[in-house]
């Protein structure tokens, strides 16, 4: 009976060193910490908490509280390399404000007890040596999927309403199992393949089983992370493989990625020519409505200049115009008789004498000039 | 037009002693002013004969010539719309002629099949 | 025998989602839209460019994006009768694109996000053709590679009024969604969503459960024409507010910009 520790990457990672799940095994201690696709380089996290607990000398509740802080702020602290295409760049900015997200489930030994943390769908299970389920963290999948939990690297509210406690029903011989998420929703639908497991001996007969599991569609395409812990044992053993190992099979005909254009130079231009654009456009604008303003205030100024001159000169107008209608309706009386009996031409006289009180008040000066107009014989040589 | 002026002063003193020149002068006055009045109602749309209307004149002095080619023939500043217009056609952002990597061409432009992932 | 279980399935880089927006690019959405400056287009042309940029943060991993989800978006009706893809820049006459390649190509960038989608407002709406143009993509997407293994493609129409080349009964319109629903992945049937947008506040249906008795012929065709929405998304659209169950349609009419916005949300997030 010896300790194991199980990994596999998804397919999706590539490489098996892109894995997001961390985990560590020791004779008194076994944890998982599973980084969630949610947060900003979980799996970095993930290897930080790990790395932190891991160096605890005494463990207990308060130092695991006290060590995923300090891993927090080695988080937070670490410089970060942006992408230089602005657009991924803008992406991981935004999501570095979310900060990196992470399960934890860890267990430990002390004084003969087995104590346990846990945040997040990550879980622990108990078997007896003739492996039947004895305790479990979380009672089936369903509550397994609704734990919906994960340690922040912004904020430690989740740590603080960890689940904790003490394993009673451990006793000696018992095995216990630390699961990550995918794995632990079909162990805890098939318990008994926990046997299944506990009889993988090498790493490709470990890559085998979740390969056949991923073919029939049994188990979900996730980082698999697997620590079979016998509490106290010396002997421990890593069926991982190497940091290069791809899964060839799940390679797929993929579509070409475009090459990079992305193009630095053509942007700057593209918007520096949108400024000048909306530039102009503003000018115009501002140009049209100052036109209107001074058509409008042309308007009022004439219009007032005008009732003006009119108000000033009204005596005037107003005689002048009197004079022009008593003369046209002079002009247009029925002809009277003259004492000869002959009728008098009194449209002509009237129109004569219109037109002359008409040329004095425009101040034109000339009989001649009227008498041309009259075209009346009598004009005076 | 001062010119014109002279001479008709000149002659008009001639036969008459001075008097008579307003008149002459205010007869190509005149036509010039109603043909540019009558120029300008044909802008807005109208017959010249409104600028007999009172008051019309305001309006013309005012008003928005119209600017598409009306009855009266084609908008003088057409021309001048026609080159702006150009100008901001050739620094419109045509991103098209952008960096664009060797397309095939697909007719009338809809998908057709094995197009998925056309580059 | 293998079972496919949906709830179980992963969207991932090597099981992607296909996601296809059809965009209706007709005269009528020059119109005003969620504020005085705002046309219909250009709210359109915005949430889709959110939306991409919301499926690359979740694309997005600790050695780059991941190609999750891959989409297209089909623009209908900026000239007469014309359906043609809406990538422009370096994805012009690209259909499908991965978002690996999309966000290395955005066209412009607005508040520090990139865009990809411009608004655009020209003609009438051939929105049949664009549900052609639609089936025959699904179809060669989900023939290709591993994609009988993946995740539905995901259709969602954005319009604001009726198609213009499917008769007044909309017959052939029927149909060809008809064909568009039966095409299918070992998971799941492709799904078809539908929002109408437009400023008449009246006579909203947001995420119907029975055919909606509204006046506008339409409004019930759109609803035929939608599916329902999966378990996630309907929590989604819980959480935002709009109190539904089993066995709502992806569907609403008469919405607001809000309602386009989390339309999008819900409906391009399977997961």
């Amino acid at each position: 009976m010896k300790s194991v520790v199980f990994q596999i990457q998804k397919p999706e990672n590539g490489e098996f060193a892109n894995i997001q799940d961390a985990c560590l095994l020791k004779p008194d201690m076994a944890l998982i910490a599973d980084g969630a696709t949610q947060g900003f380089q979980s799996g970095r996290y993930a290897n930080d908490i790990v790395n932190s607990i891991g160096a605890l000398k005494k463990v207990n509740y308060s130092e695991i509280e006290k060590a995923v802080i300090s891993a927090n702020s080695t988080f937070e602290d670490a410089v970060i390399n942006y992408s230089t295409n602005p657009a991924i760049k803008a992406l991981e900015q935004t999501k570095s404000k979310i900060g990196g997200a992470s399960t934890l489930t860890a267990a430990w030994l002390r004084d003969g007890k087995v104590h346990y943390l846990n945040v997040g769908d990550s879980t622990l299970l108990l078997f007896n040596s003739d492996l039947e389920l004895k305790w479990s963290l979380h009672k089936n999948s369903r509550e397994l999927e609704s734990d919906g939990l994960w340690l922040s690297s912004k904020d430690t509210t989740n740590l603080k309403n960890s689940r904790q406690g003490i394993i009673e029903e451990y006793c000696d011989g018992d095995v216990l199992v630390v699961l990550s998420d995918a794995v632990a929703k079909y162990i805890l639908e098939f318990q008994e393949k926990i046997k299944d497991i506990l009889k993988i001996e090498s790493t490709q007969h470990f890559i085998d089983w979740v390969d056949g599991l991923w073919d029939a569609k049994s188990l979900e395409f996730d980082d698999i992370t697997i620590v079979i812990w016998y509490p106290g044992k010396e002997e421990c053993s890593v069926c991982i493989p190497s940091t290069d190992f791809i899964l060839e099979k799940y390679i797929q005909e993929r579509p070409a990625v475009l090459p990079d254009y992305y193009n630095e130079a053509f942007m700057k231009e593209f918007n520096q020519l949108k400024s000048d654009f909306n530039r102009l456009l503003s000018r115009v604008n501002e140009l049209e409505r100052r036109q209107y303003n001074l058509k409008k205030s042309i308007l009022i100024v004439s219009a007032v200049l005008i009732g003006l001159g009119l108000y000033l000169n009204r005596d005037i107008v107003f005689t002048e115009t009197q004079e022009v209608l008593d003369s046209f309706k002079e002009a247009f009386k029925p002809s009277e008789e003259s004492n000869s009996g002959e009728p008098i031409d009194s449209l002509g006289a009237s129109f004569q004498d219109s037109m002359n009180s008409l040329v004095d008040s425009l101040g034109v000066h000339g009989a001649d000039s009227l008498d041309l107009v009259a075209g009346d014989s009598t004009v005076n040589d | 037009m001062y010119v014109y002026a002279f001479l008709v002063g000149i002659f008009v003193a001639v036969v008459n002693g001075g008097d008579g020149l307003m008149y002459l002068m205010l007869v190509p006055s005149y036509w010039f002013l109603w043909a540019q009045g009558a120029k300008r109602c044909h802008d807005l749309g109208h017959s010249g004969w409104w600028q007999l209307i009172p008051f019309y004149g305001l309006w013309m002095l005012f008003g928005n010539g119209e600017i598409e080619n009306n009855e009266y023939g084609e908008n003088p500043k057409m021309e001048r719309y026609r080159r702006l217009q150009s100008q901001y056609q050739s620094t419109s952002f045509n991103l098209n002629k952008q960096q664009v990597p060797p397309q095939k061409e697909s007719g009338t432009g809809e998908y057709q099949s094995g197009d998925l992932y056309n580059r | 025998m293998m079972i496919y279980d949906i709830n179980k399935l992963n969207i991932s880089s090597s099981h992607p989602c296909l996601i296809v927006y059809l965009v209706d690019q007709s005269y009528s959405m020059n119109e005003r839209f969620g504020g005085p400056w705002r046309k219909r287009a250009d709210a359109v042309a915005e949430s889709i460019n959110d939306t991409i940029y919301n499926l690359g943060l979740s694309c997005l991993s600790d050695n780059g994006l991941k190609n999750r989800f891959e989409v297209a978006v089909i623009g209908y009706g900026a000239e007469k009768d014309v359906v043609q893809s809406a990538w422009i820049g370096n994805l012009q006459r690209s259909w499908v694109c991965t978002i690996e390649d999309i966000f290395n190509n955005p066209v412009d960038t607005k508040n520090d996000k990139p865009v990809w989608i411009l608004p655009k407002a020209g003609h009438n709406t051939p929105m049949n053709r664009a549900f052609e143009n639609a089936h025959r993509l699904c179809y060669d997407w989900i023939n290709f590679g591993n994609h009988l293994e993946c995740h539905p493609p995901i259709i969602i129409n954005i319009t604001d009024g009726e198609a213009t080349d499917s008769g007044t009964k909309f017959t052939r319109l029927k149909e060809t969604v008809h064909h568009v629903k039966n095409l299918r992945t070992h998971y799941d049937a492709v799904k078809v969503f539908n929002v109408h947008i437009s400023s008449d506040r009246g006579g909203k249906v947001a995420f119907p459960m029975s055919e909606p008795t509204h006046n506008a012929a339409f409004a019930s065709l759109l609803y035929d024409l939608s599916s329902e929405l999966n378990t996630s998304m309907i929590e989604r659209a819980n959480a935002l507010g709009y109190n539904i169950s089993q066995g709502a349609r992806g569907y609403i009419f008469n919405g607001d910009s809000s309602d386009l916005i989390n339309f999008l949300k819900i409906g391009s997030d399977p997961i």
